[in-house]
């Protein structure tokens, strides 16, 4: 009884063999995990092309979370993966090797709603404003953006954390229960679609621009060191593909968003195009604009230290 | 005064357990009635106690007199000591030391003073039913009615509780009535031995025992005789009946 | 007697233990701290997060949820459960709803309690849902389940109803209560837990748990996994011993097994 004991034991150890990386990596697609939004708009004439050609050896998964994405990094089966940069940060930060190639998103985040009588910082004095996600980039951003406009959070102005995921706080601001709200791309655009009242009130990427010089960093392209290290040739190659994809799409709006539809990354062909604009997609090689990235996250370690994973990514992180 | 049962009818199933039955019990004794399994006794017991009601026929002498009961199965609840059990069917305002010192009083005359701080579940299944007894004593009731209290107990234990509760009714006269199928048990016990057989059930013998007080009795002659008479009594079932008996909620 | 305890801890311990060594060996074959931390980590990182001034705010509030939902569900569950036991017609009026409490998955309420209340009350919601039904039941079943004997003995006796109440009624369906406390209890805390992760209230360990996610402190996370393991735990043997008090008239055999 003991003995078999043991060999169900050993044979349960085998069995999550499954979850280490697959080691046969000849035969696997190169593989870019992307996100359900500005990335895989960004994303769409690559994503569109390789949907043509017979025998690509690259292929595009779109996720609808982040931690799938970040799953895929840490079973190593992702190749590239695109994240919000500062997730991109703690990955990094928490060992594992993936290094940041390009910023092909910059910031989607507007505060937006249905009260028009916003039209500067001193007018949000007194009210109340809905964030997404407390702790996380979109409320310890705004927060900043309210302290350097000389509004102090909490106390002249209330922040409501009530709807904790993006999809109840876009439902919320398009049902009218939420008159105020900070929330990113394609989101704003499909809840203006649903509810004209609602307006886009302040592009909280120009704000930061206003105050920092650049624009936020928002979402990292990041590759896998090994890859990187094996094949650095190939990797700029891959990179070269998602840089003239972005270009093609800021070029042409309108197939872009019909391409868009057709891949079901948004369900309407007005809130594409309208999206496209107000997802300031613009692709960046890293190591180009690293002083900049390096500058966005040293705010957010004077805030909080474990959004970007506890330190300052060194200078290897960047590629 | 008697307490009498007249013209009783009671139909079970389309089994006529009694029919035109009557019967006579002499108040301050203890009044056996004895009859093998399924020939209604427990019927009879039931309904003088009021828990089933007959088809027809009077019951006189039995309003207005407080009741209690001793089961075959001592009935204590689990979450009460035997005190409290005791205490349980006393009713009334009466002050606690008073209540306490009636318990008191019947705890000793079964000989489980000590143990009135015990719950049921430390206590063994003869002096269970001793808690029992004492509790119907405890009750303000004019008539007990015990409904094979003694069955499936071993003989010494059967001695043993019979002693205990002798000893507690030789002090507090109740009208008894015990239903049993034990002719030993009848003997010992009652005062007078209704033997009931047949179906439906008839009265056949009435025995009034009599026993030389302080003696053994074993070799008491009288006893003897009436312990024939009853056994003959018991003797005449027919074999149908014998077939029947099962049949019959007892 | 004492040698008996000895080896009931020992064999407690034993496992304990046992489960800490097979944590150690599969930690070590992963090699991984984002598939699983080291026990020594990992509680190394539970004795931080108890010394950090927050942890009380954070574990408080969790539990001061898990109370208040537990009482309201413990009144509402004996109530109701009564009522249940005692009438038959209730009890097949209400039995559907019963049903649709205890069928309704958790995830779907807690989408429309996000709709209806406030973040931190949620978590409340979706425990009374789930306690709730528990201890409803056990209560019924524990009223269906007393001795007639014990009834018809009581009623030969002509005990008044209120006594018959009170003294035979509901002595004996107090171990069926504290059962189904006890059951509800745990399996509460997971509501809590879960209804904290989906509406993130402001403090809560549900909360917590998923930023240290986001931030990939995965030995936080399991750090306090333990934690309300440990509360869970607390709670359902205070509540076990609170029977043993009341429950005393037991066979004394029935103690050494629980």
């Amino acid at each position: 009884m003991f003995r078999s004991a043991i060999v169900l034991f050993v044979t349960a150890l085998l069995g999550f063999s499954c979850n280490t990386p697959a080691i046969k990596e000849e035969s696997r697609k190169i593989t870019i995990a992307s996100l359900n939004g500005p990335s895989s708009m960004a994303l769409i004439k690559l994503i569109d092309s390789l949907d043509s050609e017979e025998n690509s050896n690259i292929s595009v998964e779109i996720l609808a979370e982040p931690v799938q994405v970040r799953k895929m990094m840490l079973d190593g089966t992702a190749d590239f993966a695109l994240l919000p940069s500062n997730m991109g940060a703690i990955t990094y930060n928490k060992g594992l090797d993936y290094r940041l190639m390009a910023i092909p998103v910059w910031g989607t985040l507007y505060l937006f709603g249905q009260d028009s009588t916003i039209k500067n910082w001193e007018d949000l004095r007194g009210k109340k404003v809905y964030v997404m996600a407390r702790g996380m980039i979109p409320d310890v951003l705004f927060r900043y953006l309210l302290i350097k406009n000389d509004i102090e959070p909490d106390k002249d102005i209330t922040l409501d954390y009530s709807f904790p995921s993006h999809i109840d706080l876009a439902n919320a601001v398009a049902a009218g229960r939420a008159e105020l709200a900070v929330i990113s791309e394609p989101l704003v655009s499909l809840v203006m679609k649903r509810n004209i009242k609602v307006s886009a009130i302040m592009d909280l990427n120009k704000e930061w621009a206003l105050l920092q010089g650049t624009p936020i960093p928002q979402t990292a392209l990041l590759g896998r060191g090994s890859f990187i290290d094996k094949d650095p040739v190939l990797a700029v190659k891959i990179l070269s593909a998602c840089d003239r994809s972005v270009a093609w799409v800021n070029s042409n709006p309108d197939s872009a968003a019909i391409l868009i539809v057709k891949h079901n990354i948004l369900p309407d062909i007005d809130v594409a195009k309208a999206s496209i604009p107000r997802s300031n997609m613009n692709f960046m090689r890293a190591d180009s604009i690293s002083n900049e990235i390096n500058d966005f996250f040293r705010v957010f370690f004077e805030m909080d230290p474990d959004i970007i994973g506890g330190k300052i990514p060194d200078e290897k992180f960047y590629y | 005064m008697t307490l009498k049962i007249s013209n009783l009818n009671k139909k079970y199933n389309d089994i006529r357990i009694f029919t035109d039955f009557s019967m006579e019990i002499n108040p301050g004794l203890i009044t056996c009635i004895l009859g093998p399994s399924g020939c209604g006794k427990t019927t009879l017991l039931n309904i003088i106690g009021g828990i089933t009601s007959a088809d027809s026929g009077e019951l006189t002498g039995f309003e207005g007199r407080g009741m209690s009961y001793i089961f075959q199965d001592p009935r204590l609840l689990p979450w009460k000591t035997v005190r409290g059990n005791i205490e349980f069917v006393i009713s009334g305002d009466i002050s606690p030391a008073e209540r306490k010192e009636h318990s008191d009083r019947l705890l000793r005359s079964v000989g489980l003073r000590d143990f009135a701080g015990y719950y049921p579940s430390q206590l063994s299944g003869g002096m269970r039913q001793r808690v029992s007894i004492a509790r119907a004593f405890a009750c303000s009731s004019d008539i007990i009615l015990m409904d094979e209290p003694l069955k499936g107990l071993d003989i010494t234990l059967k001695q043993n509780i019979i002693k205990w509760f002798s000893g507690i009714w030789a002090s507090d006269k109740r009208t008894v009535i015990f239903v049993t199928h034990d002719i030993d048990e009848a003997i010992m016990l009652g005062d007078e031995i209704i033997v009931l057989s047949g179906l439906p059930a008839q009265i056949t013998a009435h025995e009034k025992i009599s026993r030389i007080p302080g003696s053994q009795n074993n070799n008491n002659p009288q006893l003897f005789r009436t312990r024939q008479v009853i056994i003959n009594a018991l003797g005449n079932i027919t074999g149908s009946h014998q077939e029947n008996s099962s049949e019959i909620a007892d | 007697m004492k040698s008996f305890i000895t080896k009931k801890t020992f064999l407690g311990l034993a496992s304990v233990v046992t489960m800490l060594l097979i944590w150690e060996v599969l930690a070590l074959y992963f090699n991984s701290d984002f598939i699983l931390p080291t026990p020594v980590k990992t509680l190394t990182t539970v004795l931080r997060l108890f010394t950090d001034p927050g942890f009380i705010s954070i574990a408080g509030t969790t539990i001061a949820r898990g109370i208040i939902g537990f009482i309201i569900s413990f009144i509402a569950g004996l109530l109701f459960g009564v009522l249940a036991g005692t009438s038959r017609n209730f009890n097949i009026f209400f039995r559907p709803f019963l049903v649709t409490i205890r069928s309704v998955p958790v995830i779907a309420v807690t989408l429309l309690a996000l709709i209806w209340f406030n973040p931190g009350s949620v978590p409340v919601f979706i425990a009374i849902l789930t306690m709730f039904p528990f201890i409803c039941t056990n209560v019924t079943d524990g009223i269906r389940s007393v001795d007639p004997d014990l009834i018809a003995m009581a009623s030969f006796y002509k005990v008044s109803r209120r006594r018959l109440l009170t003294e035979v009624y509901l002595p004996a369906i107090v171990p069926f209560i504290i059962s189904g406390a006890s059951s509800a209890m745990g399996i509460g805390w997971r509501a809590i837990i879960i209804g904290e992760v989906l509406s993130q209230p402001r403090y809560g360990i549900g909360t917590i748990m998923q930023a240290e996610q986001t931030f990939l402190n995965i030995d936080a996370v399991i750090a306090w996994t333990i934690i309300a393991v440990l509360i869970s735990y607390a709670f359902e043997k205070l509540i076990r011993w609170y029977e043993h008090r009341i429950v005393i008239w037991r066979d004394r055999n029935d103690s050494e097994n629980q």
